[in-house]
């Protein structure tokens, strides 16, 4: 007697193998038959009728740091088929942080993944210090599986202090790392994440990019020896800078035996021969022994903003760039001022475009107005409703701005990576592991969630790139691989049963929509899925499309090829 | 780094303490400070126009060399 069995499936395993109609049988969370037809009665027969049955999809780019402590479904990644999210990334995490630097990973972590405070403030209930205590404080209500990097920042500021922030590390503070980076594996973590590239609250290098280059190979050596991942964010919008990282990570992986990850991989009608560069790159290092793998998202960027808050949409832009940077009242007596309007529209068409975006103010859309008087705006491009008043769109842009006191949301949809045909060569290479998908940040500038419906909807039912088993493959079996989740990623006997059942000629991504479901004051953007119909956890339903959420929580702490400590 | 590959271009990690002068001067020793200074920032722009008060870290990248042609 099984716990559960889907029949009448179209079996796609993870391995990228042709799928084939079948049925797969769960006892206490572990997948432990499939074939075409199985004997055997269970609990709950589910007839899938012939949709089709994957592995749950893993998100190896996330930072549901936060959320994951009030929200063990990390909602709404769950309902698109995700049934592992690796957290962590980038060098932020939520441990192991002293007390006395809550405050200060608190506003990086907001800054670089725009959350509101209110609502990290509300959720953020932190009565814990070590990497162990933060695994300890959510693992007993996830509905998802999760997996969490150490963030390099981290282990410096434990261990230098504020110190971390200003100078390189000593040899006695190195080893300090390695031995905190040592008692973080033990505790669970999956790897190490750094950054070559994020920036503070206080717009200064993170702590980790403090780091001289013995210090990142010291920790690479521990991440050795536990067989270990490191993910790193390198300067992804550059050929030169991002081919020499990719030596850099090349000599990492062959001289500790280490797979590393970098994430983005990110496509730009800036620099459009970016990609092809770096991958040619990457299969230098692969072919003289390196695990380097490329991550690339599947969805295009669309950046929603208001000016009360920086975004690097103007980052490249040094007057827009150092009015939004003052307080409210500044920023709006800027807007106003004759001569500063006329440095801001000066820039505005002629100024150098931020790093990998496209950026076309007229093309911007006014996404949300406060005044009941502009809500007739909402979804009008600049340059039509500029063209309706006869003015121009930019001081359009900024009279708006000024009226509605900065609260107006503007939205640059498509600003990069948006050219299917050029990313779907890459999209299907071997070599490239689908991610960087951020679920969990920037949840006030644009929906993270849905990549994976997207793969489906774009790359495989329009685009023909991949087939539906190498898309399934991608979003599971590889991912499983290059992380070392040996006993996730395929539909194979003794494997966790984390399986999606959903319709591959509907699956997608729905629309983005702005939801005020967090803690507290504060809304985020997020896209409900479209075709998903059930989700198991380990064997259990934790989503069905005609229920929405369930209240189990079967999910569980990953570890990579090491096991969490029970 | 493995002697099979050549680096895309020449490049250096600056030591703790150290700006674009300082690695002139140690990268070109026999060149007129000035001269080398401005061939650096005109190789590594995306470290000149780095938005303050951003600095020059340890883990960054310096070309010592220009573009392919």
């Amino acid at each position: 007697m099984y716990q559960l069995k889907i029949t009448n499936a179209l079996v796609c395993d993870g391995s990228g193998s042709p799928a084939y109609r079948g049925d797969v049988a769960v006892q206490d969370g572990k997948i432990m038959a499939v074939g075409t037809r199985l004997d055997g009665d269970a609990a709950t027969v589910i007839d899938a009728q012939g949709r089709a049955l994957a592995p749950g999809f893993i998100d190896s780019h996330t930072h549901f740091d936060a959320q994951i402590t009030w929200d063990g479904l990390a909602t709404p990644s769950l309902e698109h088929g995700v049934t592992t999210v690796i957290n962590g990334n980038c060098s932020l995490t939520m441990a192991p942080v002293r007390a006395e630097h809550r405050a200060f990973v608190g506003a990086v972590f907001r800054q670089i993944e725009e959350m509101p405070a209110a609502a990290f403030d509300a959720g953020m209930q932190w009565n814990w210090e070590t990497f162990a205590e933060y695994l300890a404080t959510f693992r007993d209500n996830l509905g998802i599986n999760v997996a969490t990097l150490a963030g390099h920042s981290m282990l410096r500021l434990w261990v230098m202090g504020d110190a971390a922030r200003e100078r390189c590390a000593s040899a006695e503070e190195i080893e300090g790392m390695q031995q905190l980076l040592r008692q973080c594996l033990d505790a669970g973590a999956i790897g190490l994440s750094t950054s070559w590239v994020d920036i503070d609250h206080e717009h200064r290098p993170v702590p980790c990019r403090l780091a001289a280059p013995e210090e990142l190979d010291a920790l690479c050596a521990v991440l050795g020896e536990y067989g270990a991942v490191m993910q790193v964010v390198p300067e992804f919008w550059d050929p030169d800078l991002l081919c020499t990282r990719i030596d850099i990570l090349g000599e990492l992986s062959r001289r500790h035996g280490i797979t590393v990850t970098f994430s983005p991989l990110f496509d730009s009608n800036a620099t459009p021969d970016l990609v092809p560069r770096a991958l040619d790159r990457v299969r230098l290092q692969v072919a003289n022994g390196a695990r380097v793998v490329p991550q690339m998202q599947t969805r295009p960027i669309d950046v929603s903003f208001e000016f009360d808050v920086p975004t690097s949409v103007f980052s490249s832009r040094p007057t827009w760039w150092a009015t939004i940077l003052k307080p409210a009242g500044e920023t709006l007596r800027d807007f106003q001022d004759p001569e500063v309007r006329r440095q801001l529209v000066d820039e505005a068409y002629n100024g150098m475009h931020p790093i990998a975006m496209e950026v076309h103010f007229p093309d911007f859309l006014v996404s949300r107005c406060h005044l009941p008087g502009n809500k007739a705006l909402e979804g009008r491009r600049l340059k039509d409703i500029a063209e309706e008043r006869g003015c121009d769109p930019v001081e359009l842009m900024l009279d708006l701005a000024v009226e509605e006191q900065l609260r107006t949301r503007f939205s640059a949809v498509s600003v990069g990576h948006d050219n299917i045909s050029r990313i779907s060569g890459p999209i299907s290479d071997p070599l490239v592991q689908i991610g960087s998908g951020d679920g969990g940040a920037h949840v006030t500038r644009f929906a993270t969630y849905g990549d994976t419906g997207y793969l489906f909807s774009r790359f495989v039912r329009d685009a023909g790139a991949l087939t539906l088993e190498q898309a399934v493959y991608k979003l599971t079996g590889q991912i499983a691989d290059n992380w070392g989740l040996s006993d996730r990623g395929r539909i194979r006997p003794g494997q966790a049963a984390d399986l999606v059942l959903f319709d591959p000629e509907r699956i997608d991504r729905g629309p983005e929509i702005a939801v005020e479901d967090l803690p507290g004051e504060g809304y985020r953007y997020l896209r409900h899925a479209i075709g998903v119909e059930q989700v198991f956890v380990n064997g259990v339903t934790t989503y069905a499309a005609d229920g929405g959420y369930t209240q189990a929580r079967p999910g569980q702490l990953v570890a990579g090829r090491r096991q969490v400590a029970a | 780094m493995n002697t099979t590959i050549t680096p895309v271009r020449p490049w250096t990690y600056p030591r703790e303490g150290e700006d674009l002068q300082s690695i002139a001067r140690r990268e070109f020793p026999e060149r007129p400070l000035e001269e080398a200074v401005a061939d650096l920032q005109s190789w590594n722009l995306y470290l000149v126009f780095r938005p303050a008060p951003a600095m020059l870290t340890c883990s960054d990248i310096v070309f010592t060399g220009p573009p392919a042609a």
